[in-house]
């Protein structure tokens, strides 16, 4: 398990030395695509898609918005021309155009499975109807119920769902997105953004006065920056500003995200297209067209920004997606009011296809796909994550851990894991019962005849032996600490027991039990690989903070009638370790058999080795220099704020000294040269 | 009969005859309420009995199933078993004690009032459980809870507290830390001020520095039984305590087993799919669980002598 990381770090350097130069030379893509590796870092992958026909000969003016129907017919909002038009790719040819008073400056269009089109018309205020053909069917304005408030409507993008219900999102609307009655009655908002307060605003509200309140700045949540509905009648969204993770919405009915993870995106996402598998589309207004699964899973990007050049398949103010029955990709760009599309490559392909029949259910049809494209990507997380996803489902439970875990998907891993725990404990219990019950009763057998005839003698004087070797002795007697610390810290402070030697074993120990920790607990709860730890802080921090305590204390207790010397306050230090010491041991150990369902047990072993070692060193603390409980916790308090105090103070003087030693540096530099010249 | 009487007479017989007959009432109530009970379990536990049929002895096969076939059981029953026992128990007998401890430090009369209010909520249960808590954290804007943090704008819609896995179980080892000062709490307030006041005064002319060393050397030491006493009560109150999330949920099985203890799976086998001789076995592993907690705990209250 160890030499995972290592094998995986081996793949990166086998696949980037050979793979890399061939697909950039081989591919007619303009732009790199992304996917996610296992630490959550963009890496580069296989081309998903290539750039594929440029169209320009349509004369479009700022197009803001394309939307394709079941047919593949392109419907396009012309911003700038003040129309719709209909286009057919496969011909290159405009079937239709659409132009209406009511048409002034037309932002978003959206086809229902009928063919009627919905116009939304910030200019005009209205939301437009056309039939199939192209007649002005219907034209919503402003709603009229109370309910609506003083807003104004101006509708930026229009969906329709199966019951014709009408989402609009408007200009300048904060409360969510403008539900409308197929007649054009006002229903309701459908899921609001909700506002992110930051500290100071929750105390500006807590002690502002309503006056005080009223000349603050608006807050007003994220907007949204755009919406769609698909086949099913599901309402999908974009939304622009800081919240990353929650920029792609699935909504369910209540309005709220049915995405468990977080969305991996961009701050400027301005459109989106679901296609009729449930795969989620979504462009930056930079040119980064991202792909998710009907899960939110994030399967890739591609695309890029260039104002400067015109190469197919880069941007310069991406403004709207679209994707035929066929998976084409069309994109418009209303800076430059071009089209661009896209083909899907094998690789993108074989994913979608493999997504499908897990959606399905078809699991084995799903693992044999993934199987394929991992052999065009062995570093591809994605399959990796999908294959041990539907591993599982298939209840093949090793190879699903094996798959997790090179995907770093810990929920997965251990959901696999506790199958193949609680298979083990099925087949073995029976062993296991018997041999508790077995050695129970040799272990009487051996205490009965101990007594009778002292068996054990001969292995009794060694271990006494062996036992009473001082540094063995001292240490030891860290344990007596548990149970009885008052006692103990006084046969301490005395000399009786105890050493600095025993205390020094303890203090290493202890570093060591926390390193192994840190590098080796279960995959489950390594949340940093042991590669990523920067050991030269953790080691600093620990000396340091651990030195410090002792010297600290010492100065502060010294003018506090404390009784304790520095050696004894090193020594209650480190006999003061003992529960976390064995704490950090218990949980790396059981880290490696325990899953998720059993983290609390973890967590409250950790909790009670820092309690506990904190109650000691209090009790030292108050024992070793004869204080009450209340000094005691005064002087432990002083002792923090002076760590601190003295901290802040070694980094001055040591920013100081650099400064010095950078000063000196440039004096004689300055010398040698005026010397040489 | 007047042999008899003669027999009775006989000094040791007599005594061994009073014995006898002072012991009967308690041997009889014993025998009646907790002997018999337990055995009757035990032996139902080897049968299959689904109340309408008479039992089928089945032999071990329901410890089996328990321990092999059980996936709810080995999956959310049991870890929720202990988390909630290792909170509560060693939780709810550190807070007793603690309170204990400084009620002994307050005059009489507040101390009166105070203790009967801290014992109130163990003694009413379930009904004021119900009233307060479900008040307190219920899942729409009137919920107490739900109702603050919508207006400290902290969240936008109101949590489903008691139907949400990922909070009822700690709001059941809320409640129950905050009930858990009972009869063992009472039993400690008696013993710490049963305590002599002399010995701390000699104690203070020994050497006596502190109140901790106060508590560890005098107070602890003084009242042994009593603590023994809140311990094995601990203990019992931290393994069957189960009707509090039901009582606070409404439902059993809890939403998504999260606040599922051993005591609800009985009672979901024993009286919703009426499979007798399963929950007779869940009950018969549930002995064996507190008993072994309270042998533990006897271990470490007696061993210090």
């Amino acid at each position: 398990m160890k030499k995972l990381p290592l094998k995986i770090l081996l793949y990166i350097c086998v696949t980037f030395m050979t793979l890399m130069p061939v697909i950039s030379s081989a591919s007619s893509a303009t732009s790199y695509t992304y996917s996610m590796d296992a630490k959550d870092r963009y890496i580069r992958t296989q081309d998903a898609y290539l750039p594929d026909r440029t169209v320009t000969s349509l004369f479009l003016d700022k197009p803001e918005d394309i939307f394709i129907d079941t047919e593949d017919y392109l419907y396009i909002a012309d911003t700038g021309n003040k129309r719709i038009v209909k286009y057919n790719p496969a011909r290159d040819q405009i079937v239709m155009e659409i132009k209406h008073e009511l048409i002034q400056s037309p932002t978003g269009v959206y086809v229902t499975q009928n063919g009627d089109i919905y116009v939304a018309d910030i200019a005009s205020s209205h939301v437009v109807i056309f039939s199939k053909d192209g007649h002005f069917k219907d034209a919503i304005g402003r709603p009229t119920s109370p309910a609506f408030g003083s807003n104004d409507f101006n509708p930026m993008k229009v969906a329709v769902d199966g019951a014709g219900n009408i989402y609009v999102l408007g200009e300048g609307i904060y409360d969510g997105i403008i539900q409308l009655a197929r007649t054009g009655e006002f229903l309701g908002f459908f899921a609001s953004n909700k506002v992110n307060l930051t500290f100071v605003q929750r105390l500006q509200d807590i002690f502002f006065t309503e006056e005080q309140k009223r000349n603050l700045l608006g807050r007003t949540p994220i907007t949204f920056s755009n919406i769609f509905v698909d086949r099913t009648g599901l309402v999908y969204s974009t939304t622009t500003g800081d919240n990353v993770r929650q920029a792609v919405k699935k909504h369910n009915t209540a309005g709220q995200s049915m995405f468990q993870d977080e969305v991996i995106a961009t701050e400027d996402l301005i459109d989106l297209f679901v296609d009729d598998n449930g795969i989620i589309y979504a462009v930056s207004q930079s040119g980064l067209i991202f792909v998710y699964s009907a899960e939110g899973e994030f399967i890739y990007s591609f695309g890029a920004y260039n104002s400067m050049q015109d190469i197919s398949g880069i941007f310069s103010s991406l403004s709207s997606i679209a994707v035929d029955s066929k998976g084409n990709v069309w994109t418009a760009d209303n800076e430059k009011s071009f089209l661009q599309s896209f083909t899907q490559t094998e690789y993108a392909k074989l994913i979608y296809k493999a997504l499908n029949e897990y959606s399905k259910g078809n699991y084995k049809e799903s693992i044999a796909i993934w199987e394929e494209i991992l052999k065009l990507n062995q570093m591809s997380i994605l399959a990796h994550n999908n294959i041990g996803k539907n591993l599982l489902f298939e209840q093949r439970y090793e190879e699903a851990m094996y798959h997790t875990e090179i995907a770093g998907n810990r929920y997965y891993y251990s959901q696999s894991y506790w199958e193949i725990r609680n298979i083990w404990l099925q087949k073995s219990l029976a062993w296991i019962i018997i041999s508790l019950v077995l050695l129970y009763v040799v272990y009487k057998i051996i205490k009965y005849a101990d007594r009778k005839w002292s068996i054990l003698d001969g292995i009794r004087k060694p271990v006494h032996k062996i036992y009473n070797v001082k540094p063995v002795k001292d240490t030891l007697y860290m344990f007596r600490f548990f149970a009885h610390p008052l006692d103990s810290f006084y046969e301490l402070k005395a000399g009786n027991h105890g050493s600095y030697l025993g205390a020094t074993i303890i203090y290493f120990a202890l570093f060591v039990a926390y390193m192994i920790s840190l590098t080796s607990k279960g995959f489950i709860y390594q949340t940093v690989a042991p590669e990523d730890i920067d050991y030269q802080s953790v080691t600093f921090g620990y000396f340091a903070i651990t030195l410090l305590f002792v010297i600290c204390n010492y100065l502060v207790t010294s003018i506090n009638d404390g009784e304790g010397k520095l050696g004894h306050i090193y020594k209650l230090m480190c006999y003061s370790m003992g529960p976390l010491l064995l704490s950090f041991i218990i949980t790396t150990i059981a880290s490696h058999f325990l899953t998720f369902n059993e983290v609390f047990f973890l967590e409250l072993a950790s909790f009670a080795g820092i309690v506990w070692t904190g109650l000691l060193i209090l009790l030292g603390v108050q024992e070793t220099h004869n204080y009450d409980t209340r000094t005691a916790i005064k002087s432990i308090l002083y002792t923090l704020l002076f760590m601190m105090i003295i901290a802040v103070m070694l980094l001055i003087i040591i920013i100081m000294c650099e400064q010095m030693y950078q000063f000196l540096e440039a004096v004689i530099k300055e010398v040698i040269r005026n010397v040489s010249s | 009969m007047s042999k008899m009487w003669s027999k009775l007479k006989d000094k040791s017989f007599g005594d061994a005859f009073y014995a006898f007959i002072l012991l009967t009432p308690y041997a009889v109530i014993f025998l009646l309420f907790i002997a018999i009970p337990i055995a009757i379990a035990i032996v139902l536990s080897l049968t299959y009995f689904n109340v309408i049929e008479p039992p089928r002895y089945t032999g071990l096969l329901n410890y089996i199933t328990l321990l092999t076939q059980d996936e709810i059981f080995s999956r959310y029953v049991l870890p929720n078993t202990f988390k909630y026992a290792l909170i509560i128990g060693p939780g709810g007998y550190l807070l007793s004690f603690i309170t204990a401890w400084m009620l002994a430090q307050i005059q009489k009369v507040p101390r009166t009032i105070m203790a009967l209010a801290l014992y109130t909520p163990s003694m009413v249960g379930p009904v004021f459980i119900t009233v307060v808590f479900r008040t307190l954290f219920s899942g729409d804007e009137a919920g107490y809870i739900n109702a603050i943090l919508i207006r400290l704008e902290l969240i936008d819609q109101p949590i489903q507290f008691l139907l949400s896995p990922d909070y009822i179980m700690n709001i059941m080892i809320f409640v129950s830390l905050w009930s858990s000062m009972g009869i063992g709490f009472l039993a400690m307030l008696a013993g710490i001020l049963n305590i002599n006041e002399e010995l701390y005064e000699a104690a203070y002319v020994d050497g006596l520095k502190n109140r901790f060393q106060e508590i560890i050397y005098i107070t602890v030491p003084s009242m042994k039984p009593q603590m023994l006493f809140g311990a094995v009560m601990a203990i019992v109150n931290a393994f069957n305590t189960g009707w509090i999330g039901v009582a606070l949920s409404g439902s059993n099985p809890t939403p998504g087993y999260s606040g599922q203890l051993i005591v609800n799976h009985i009672e979901d086998y024993g009286f919703q799919r009426y499979e007798m001789g399963y929950a007779a076995a869940v009950s018969v592993a549930l002995l064996l669980m507190v008993s072994v907690f309270s042998k533990i705990a006897h271990k470490l209250f007696t061993e210090k002598d």
